[in-house]
Formats: structure tokens, C-alpha cells, sequence
């Protein structure tokens, strides 16, 4: 085999307004090589699989070479050309068209489509992989799984010479896995290189010739798959150090139950979960993505509708008919993408603060401004949020400063329980503190609070127990003094 | 034959549907299904049934042009122009510049939408504006009548007791098979109707399907323009009027999908087909001629209620998703 990388970048950086999410990134891939990529979430594997692709252009400095040779500008067209294939996690295909012409758009430029070649050369790719499917379905019949596969038969029809899988298996029946792990194999053979982007770390032991660790944006360690073992892999992904300071409940511990749900279900997203939750405490709920925290979220709040299950507030049965009554009965939920779900972008901050209790800012029946400007400069001040300015427009302020003001737009609607969805997500680290302070005060003030976080240093700062959830269950609950990084990340993790 | 009726529950309902609704008007009316009358349907329809070809396309590449009834009355003009001046001597040269009128505004549209990535609905809605003021700029609101010449007569020329105009529909809708499903341009209109995303990433020219689309639109208008014409031997300024709403109900009735990517040939035909059924039908039984916009709205709201309880129980559990 040759000993020359078929793909290699140096010294790769990246940055997005002012955050740097990958620092000198170095990596090498051979020939017919399973290299497997790891790291939590936001390590920075999916920029690194952009940059490689051409989707984003890396930081000044940062080099890639193809075959030995250098690519001054990487793009999207260019990357195709040369023969790396990304198969992205929400297999991006063409859903109107039949399984073979996704397998073959853009191969043939035939001006008179031919359909008997098109069929051929999808049928040869399914073959090859030894997958039962026929070309003349259409894609959107066929299931998840089904579709990953006709997108890999995609790259092998294009001769790929690099393949990145972006969690592949995420959506896989088991059977699908185990005829996944054999074309990989087979493609392996064929000297084909694999990308390998998993959470789940039998797959990447299963798989993997050689295992990259990412973490924070920085490559912390490539070796030979052998090298590692799982508590050590986790080790590296997660590191030592604790970022936050703890911020514990100082209230004596409350016996009010506030909260419950019993048998909460949803297929496929979570499967009887039940929690029971006090006053005054802060709940973690940690897990990978995809592990159903934040349809159990929506559900409680009456965004999606549970299969069973019942929820209780203060001992007494609640049926949430949708967000609004949810609202009402004091179940408040901050989601995880503030831009398209929580903002009210071309609004003032103040009527974004405002926009879940208007009857506290109207007089005689109106919209009053002034109110509404009044009730925002309280909670500008009372959480800091800068600059103080209630009429500037919501989009104009920093990321930290957003979450706040939608922060305090629950806080406006008096919840007895508040979930928030990955609260400081793109949020820079002194704003992180702030938020942690503000929940935990909320905590204090009798609030229940839920917290959904994939950053776990963060779980394990803010709350008092914590939950680990795995393929729709809990699969684990602590209470936060006994717990340590890396036995929740094995739980979640490994089960 | 299973294999050929899969996915076409909608066209089999529209044919029951049409069906139906003959019976029910021969019961009231038996020169409904009469030969002339059924020839009358078809020539009657021709415009808008080539027209609504152009409109499909449009609409599979998840636009939509409101400004149908304006090309069709800039096309008509043009013609009429040409016809009144050459005193229709020169038949197909007509037609080609009726066509070439169309394809220029169809471009127009084409281009306002794929290089100034504005919404086509606002677009057309401008370009509709603009053409037909220019119209009545030009011509004062004048219509152009009394076309002669073999042109006055084409459209009515008849073999096998059919008219010429609806053999050229029968064409359009031939052509239009051909080139959705059996050329490489229109597998790629498709492709991008139906995910613009992928198609970006695998380098299809999305600008190029919309040119064509709309291209498509503004030829078959000239052409539809040019048949109408020669039926009725005047063309006026204000022609067209609300035509682009028909055409959009035929294709919708059809199974046509407004987001893009899925088209029905035979679907939009039966929409145009029921469409002109129930007015025709309305007609001979003596119905007031307000019951057939009722009747097409409710038509309208029915077909696409079908479709979206057909997917309803797909999406009413979704889950938000998670990158």
C-alpha cells in the first residue's frame, strides 16, 4: 500500500465571528484507510468535514493537499472533481426522483436521457455492495437507512477515492449497521478511504484502522486504532479539566414533587420516560444528540404530541393541548436554535422580552409601548444585558445578550418549570457564567428548571442530579455530587 | 397494469370525477356528449390546455408565474400586428413571432428570478403589471379586429373532424412528456424542483432550469396567443385576464405540488378538462355562470385538501430535527 496520504490538511483553521472552532488542525488520510473522527459535540468535526469538502473556505494559513498536491482554494465543485464524497448526516438527495437517477445525477450528460444506462449503473453500485433494492423506486418511498445506502452506491458509482460518513448509522436497524460495517469493508479493499464520523465508539473500534481525536478545535491525538482503548478514547474527547464553577442549590431540599411525567413515549424519538422533580432544582438532562432530550422537550411543552404519558404539576393531572396552554399552566421551554426558533428577528428587544405575556403591557386593551419598553428596561437591568438599550432591534446584539432576552421572556411569563435547549450554545464564556447565575437564581426562586446540555462540564456545574439519556430512555441518574465526566459520558456513550 | 396505475390515485379520480359530472349533465342535458359538443370542449380549451404545460414546468421548479395573462396579451397584440399588416397571408411566420414574443418575456421572468433570486410570485406579479400598462400604453386600450386570411383560419382546421388547435395541444402535451422525462434538461428541472440544496451541492445550474421553465411558459403563451387569434379573429389588450388563476388550478387540480419537483401531465390535462367540463356543462344546463367560479374554488379546495390529507399522517409526527 502506499505510504503517501491520499488527502492531507495542515494547519487548518477556522473561525466564525470571532470564536474560533478549529485551531491547527493537522490530518493526514491514507489509502484504503478507515480513518474514524471523534470528539463531543461542537469539537469541531463538522467544520473540519466542510473545509475538507469546500462547503467552507478554512482561516488564512491553512493548507490542503490532494495526492501530494496542493489545492490553493477548495470548493464545493472542486472536492466533487477530484473524488471526495460527503455523505452528510440529512443525505441531501433528490426525494421526486427515482433511486437510480440519485445514485447517477450528474454522471451522464446525455442530452436525451438514457434510461437503461442509468438503470445499469445503479443496479451495478447496489450489486456491488450486495443491497436488495430496485432502482425504479422512487427516494422518498424507501426508508432512512435505505437512503444512506443509495447515497454511499452514489459515491462508489462516482469512483470516490475519499467517502466521509457523517454519522452514518444514526437511523440504521441493526441489520442495516452490519451491512453498513461490510460495505465499508468492501470499499476498504478497493482502496477506497473512509472518513468515519461516529458518536458511538464500537463502531469506531469495530471499524476504524486509525482513530483522530478532536477536541475543543483542536486535533489531540491521531494513532493507530490499537492504541486506544474506550475509557481512554473518552478520556481525550472529554479532558480533565472542569470549565465552570459549580453552582449548587443552597435552598434546603424541597419535598414538593413540582413536576412529573410518567411514561412519557414518542416513537421513535423517546420511549417511556419518567421524571419527578422538585422546587428549586436544577435537573440535567445530558445525552448525545439524537438520544430524544429535546422531542421529550417539545412534547411537554405541547410542540409535538406524546404517544402516552402523563404530566402533573404540583400532584395534579395536566393536559397540554399545545404551547400556549402550556404557557398558561407555567411550562416554559428556551429552545436549542435561537435564531429560527426564539427570535423575533426586526423586532426591539423589548417586545421580544414581551412577546409571550402581552396582557402585562396592555392598557385598555391595546398594545402600550411604553410598557412594554418599561417591563424590558426592569429585566435589562435586573440580568445585565448590554447594551441596555429595550428598543434596539433583538438581532443586533451578541449571541450571550440574545439567549438573556429570551431568557426573560420566561422569566416574564412567571414558569413554574423551565426547560432550556442547549442554553449557551455559541455563547462566549463570560455570558455562559451569567446564564448559569441567572438559572440557578430562577432554581432559588422556586422554579423548576431542565436543563439540556451537551456540554457536559457545563451539566455537571449547574445542576443538582442529572439524568443521562441513550436511544429515546434514561439510561442513568446521579445526583451531581456522586458523579464524575467520564462515568456519565461512559453511560451515555457505551450503556 | 398495477405497476403502471401506482401513484396515479389522483388521475384516477379526476376521470371518475369528470365521469361523474358528464352523467350527471347528459342526464339534464343529452346534447352534453354529443360529437360537437365534445369537439367544442377540446377547441375550446386548447389555449389554456398549452398554456397550463408552461405553468407546470414553472411550478415544478417551485416557482410560479402570475404574469401568464399578461405575456398572452402582449403575444396576442403582436400577432394581431403582424397579421393585420401582412393581411394574413403569412401564417406560420405568425405563429414563430407570436412564440418568440413569448419565450423573450417568458426569459425576462426567467432572469429577474434566478439572478435577482426574488420570489417569482413577486416578480411575475411586477412583470404582469408591466406588461399589461405597456399594452395599454401602446395601443391605448385599442383592440385590433376583423384578422383575415388563410391565418383567421388555421386554428380551425380540421381533419377527422378535429381541429387543427387541438392537435397542437395534443403535441405540446407529447412534447412536454418527452421533455420532462426523457431529456437530460428535464430530469434536471426536476432535480432542482425537488431539492434545491442537493442539487447546489452536486453542481446542477439551477439558473439554467429556470430559464428554460420559464422560457417554456412564454413560448407555449405566444403560441396559445397566436391559436386564439386566429378562433377569434381580434385580439384586445385586457385578453387574458385571469388566466394565470386557471392555469394554476388546472396544474394544483392536477396534482401538480406548489413547493416543487412533481408534475402530472395527464393530471393538469384533467384539470383543464374538468375545469372546461363543468363550465361547458354549466352552461348548457343553464346554470348562471356565477356557479362556475363557486364550483371552481370549491374544486380547487377540494383537490388540494386531498393532497395534504394524503400526507398528513407522514408529517403529524415530525420532530423537530437536530443537526
Amino acid at each position: 500500500m502506499a505510504s503517501n496520504p491520499v488527502l492531507e490538511i495542515r494547519n487548518i483553521g477556522k473561525t466564525y465571528s470571532g470564536i474560533k472552532v478549529l485551531s491547527d488542525v493537522d490530518f493526514a488520510l491514507m489509502p484504503g484507510e478507515v480513518h474514524a473522527l471523534v470528539g463531543e459535540n461542537g469539537a469541531g468535526k463538522s467544520t473540519m468535514i466542510k473545509i475538507i469538502a469546500g462547503v467552507e473556505p478554512p482561516d488564512e494559513g491553512g493548507e490542503i493537499y490532494f495526492e501530494g498536491e496542493r489545492i490553493p482554494r477548495m470548493t464545493a465543485h472542486k472536492s466533487v472533481s477530484l473524488g471526495i464524497s460527503v455523505i452528510y448526516q440529512d443525505i441531501s438527495l433528490f426525494p421526486n426522483l427515482t433511486i437510480a437517477e440519485n445514485i447517477c445525477k450528474g454522471m451522464f450528460n446525455d442530452r436525451i436521457v438514457r434510461w437503461r444506462k442509468i438503470r445499469k449503473k445503479a443496479q451495478d453500485a447496489l450489486d456491488m455492495m450486495n443491497v436488495d433494492l430496485d432502482p425504479g423506486q422512487r427516494f422518498d418511498e424507501i426508508t432512512i437507512g435505505k437512503k444512506q445506502l443509495v447515497a454511499i452506491a452514489r459515491a462508489v458509482t462516482f469512483n470516490a477515492k475519499v467517502i466521509v460518513m457523517d454519522e452514518p448509522t444514526a437511523a440504521l436497524s441493526s441489520t442495516e449497521v452490519e451491512m453498513l460495517y461490510g460495505i465499508v469493508r468492501k470499499l476498504k479493499e478497493r482502496g477506497v478511504s473512509v472518513i468515519y464520523i461516529s458518536h458511538k465508539l464500537e463502531e469506531v473500534f469495530a471499524l476504524a484502522d486509525r482513530i483522530s481525536v478532536l477536541r475543543d478545535g483542536f486535533m489531540v491525538k491521531t494513532a493507530p486504532a490499537g492504541e486506544f482503548d474506550q475509557r481512554t478514547l473518552i478520556n481525550l474527547m472529554v479532558g480533565r479539566e472542569l470549565r465552570f464553577v459549580p453552582m449548587r442549590n443552597e435552598e434546603p431540599e424541597s419535598d414538593e414533587v413540582l413536576f412529573e411525567v410518567k411514561g412519557f413515549s414518542l416513537a421513535p424519538h423517546f420511549e417511556d420516560v419518567s421524571i419527578r422533580a422538585k422546587k428549586h432544582e436544577i435537573v440535567g438532562l445530558t445525552g448525545l444528540v439524537g438520544a430524544g432530550r429535546s422531542e421529550w422537550a417539545q412534547s411537554v411543552f405541547g410542540l409535538l404530541r406524546p404517544d402516552r404519558g402523563e404530566l402533573y404539576i404540583h400532584g395534579k393531572r395536566v393536559r397540554v393541548r399545545d404551547t400556549n396552554d402550556a404557557i398558561l399552566k407555567g411550562i416554559c421551554y428556551l429552545p436549542e436554535d435561537r435564531r429560527s426558533q426564539g427570535l423575533f428577528q426586526g423586532n426591539s428587544m423589548a417586545r421580544n422580552i414581551c412577546a409571550v405575556s402581552l396582557k402585562k403591557v396592555l392598557s385598555h386593551g391595546l398594545l402600550d409601548r411604553s410598557k412594554e419598553v418599561s417591563v424590558a428596561r426592569n429585566y435589562i437591568e435586573k440580568v445585565s444585558i448590554r447594551p441596555n438599550l429595550p428598543e434596539i432591534l433583538v438581532e443586533s446584539l451578541s449571541g450571550g445578550n440574545q439567549q438573556k432576552a429570551l431568557i426573560c421572556r420566561w422569566l416574564n411569563a412567571d414558569p413554574k418549570v423551565l426547560i432550556v435547549d442547549e442554553p449557551t450554545s455559541g455563547v462566549d464564556v463570560g455570558a455562559k457564567l451569567e446564564i448559569h447565575r441567572l438559572l440557578r437564581e430562577l432554581a432559588k426562586s422556586g422554579v423548576c428548571v431542565f436543563l439540556i446540555s451537551s456540554d457536559l462540564s457545563e451539566v455537571l456545574a449547574l445542576s443538582d442530579r442529572i439524568l443521562v439519556m441513550r436511544q429515546g430512555r434514561i439510561v442513568h441518574e446521579v445526583r451531581t455530587l456522586e458523579a464524575t465526566q467520564d462515568d456519565i459520558l461512559s453511560k451515555g456513550l457505551l450503556g | 397494469m398495477r405497476r403502471v396505475l401506482r401513484g396515479k390515485s389522483r388521475e384516477i379520480i379526476l376521470i371518475l370525477v369528470l365521469v361523474a359530472i358528464g352523467a350527471v349533465v347528459r342526464s339534464i342535458m343529452p346534447s352534453f356528449l354529443s360529437k360537437i359538443n365534445i369537439v367544442n370542449i377540446l377547441y375550446g380549451n386548447a389555449v389554456l390546455g398549452i398554456m397550463a404545460m408552461g405553468m407546470m414546468m414553472v411550478l415544478v421548479t417551485g416557482n410560479v408565474d402570475v404574469s401568464a395573462g399578461g405575456q398572452y396579451a402582449v403575444c396576442g397584440m403582436v400577432v394581431a400586428m403582424f397579421v393585420r399588416a401582412t393581411g394574413g397571408l403569412y401564417t406560420v411566420p405568425a405563429i414563430l413571432i407570436g412564440m418568440a414574443t413569448g419565450l423573450v418575456l417568458g426569459l425576462f421572468n426567467g432572469i429577474l428570478v434566478s439572478k435577482l433570486r426574488i420570489p417569482a410570485i413577486v416578480v411575475t406579479l411586477g412583470t404582469l403589471n408591466i406588461m399589461r400598462g405597456t399594452l395599454n400604453l401602446i395601443t391605448s386600450g385599442n383592440w385590433i379586429d376583423g384578422l383575415k386570411g388563410p391565418f383567421s383560419k388555421f386554428a380551425n382546421i380540421r381533419w377527422m373532424s378535429l381541429p387543427l388547435a387541438v392537435y397542437i395541444w395534443l403535441f405540446v402535451l407529447l412534447f412536454t412528456y418527452f421533455l420532462l422525462y426523457r431529456t437530460g434538461m428535464g430530469r434536471d428541472i426536476l432535480a432542482v424542483g425537488g431539492n434545491k440544496v442537493a442539487a447546489r451541492r452536486i453542481g446542477l445550474n439551477e439558473s439554467k432550469a429556470y430559464l428554460v421553465a420559464f422560457g417554456y411558459m412564454g413560448m407555449l403563451t405566444g403560441l396559445s396567443a397566436a391559436i386564439a387569434c386566429s378562433k377569434l379573429k381580434i385580439a384586445q389588450p385586457s385578453n387574458g385576464t385571469g388566466y394565470e388563476m386557471q392555469l394554476i388550478a388546472a396544474c394544483v387540480i392536477g396534482g401538480t405540488a406548489f413547493s416543487g419537483g412533481i408534475a402530472s401531465i395527464l393530471g393538469t390535462l384533467l384539470g383543464i378538462l374538468l375545469l372546461g367540463v363543468i363550465d361547458n356543462g354549466l352552461v348548457l344546463s343553464k346554470v348562471p355562470v356565477y356557479w362556475q367560479e363557486l364550483t371552481t374554488g370549491v374544486i380547487i379546495i377540494l383537490a388540494v385538501a386531498s393532497g395534504v390529507l394524503k400526507n398528513f399522517g407522514r408529517r403529524a409526527k415530525g420532530g423537530t430535527r437536530h443537526a
